[in-house]
């Protein structure tokens, strides 16, 4: 003998479902194959999103090689270039700034020189290039 | 399957596009160095020009003084560098 009390239905439940009409019965087929049409297109549509996806990847790996050649390129000539600037800065700058120094003072005594100095200039670039040339920031690899 | 297919490419391509965006920013930076360097080079080989045309001068103003040859004695150094000599040359 069953003891469980009867439970009261939900207040909203959905009524039964009416019976398809008669003329129901044709469209179910036609309904399958629109399932099947988007699902196909949906497959289609993923392949192309995938083969996009891949296109993209394989050109970007290209131009990161790419890049990286050419910023090790870069790199080489920046190390050349920095090469060259700190000799400059180094040995040359304070040799110059007192080779001209001494020729500014002869500039002073002499008036003959005088003339023939003035028509130079020299910029102080020591600090310049100092200022123009920090560490080189490490290649790509 | 598909979809887990898209999803795998979809996250190897922006790892990728990342890793282009970092090699991109460091070439950038090179780039702008190397403009630096070259900025800094072409200042300091104007400057190196301007001293030789100055030192030839001056060696050439030597002939007519000669007390200005002690001068250039004491820089011989650079004026070696200068792909110059010492003394004015002998006519």
């Amino acid at each position: 003998m069953d003891t469980f009390p009867a439970s009261p239905l939900p207040p909203s439940s959905p009524p039964p479902a009416p019976a398809p009409p008669s003329g129901a019965a044709p469209a179910e087929p036609a309904l399958e194959r629109d399932l099947q049409r988007q699902a196909y297109l949906v497959r289609v549509l993923m392949l192309v999103v995938t083969v996009l996806l891949v296109t993209t990847t394989l050109s970007l790996f290209h131009q990161i090689r790419w890049l990286v050649a050419q910023a090790n390129q870069l790199n080489v000539t920046i190390q050349e270039l920095a090469r060259g600037v700190g000799d400059y800065e180094t040995n040359i700058a304070p040799q110059m700034n007192r080779f001209y120094t001494d020729l500014q003072r002869l500039a002073q005594a002499n008036a003959d020189y005088a003339r023939l100095f003035a028509r130079y200039q020299v910029t102080n670039l020591a600090a310049a290039a100092r200022s123009n040339a920090p560490t080189p920031p490490a290649p790509p690899r | 399957m598909l979809l887990a297919l898209v999803l795998i490419g979809a996250a190897a391509n922006l790892l990728v596009f990342f890793r282009y965006l970092q090699v991109l920013n460091t070439a950038q930076r090179l780039q702008v160095q190397a403009q630096r360097l070259q900025f800094a080079a072409a200042l300091a080989t104007r400057n190196l020009n301007v001293m030789r045309s100055l030192a030839a001068e001056t060696l050439e103003f030597s002939r007519k003084a000669p007390a200005v040859s002690g001068l250039l004695l004491a820089h011989t150094n650079l004026l070696q560098r200068l792909e110059l000599p010492a003394t004015p040359p002998a006519r």
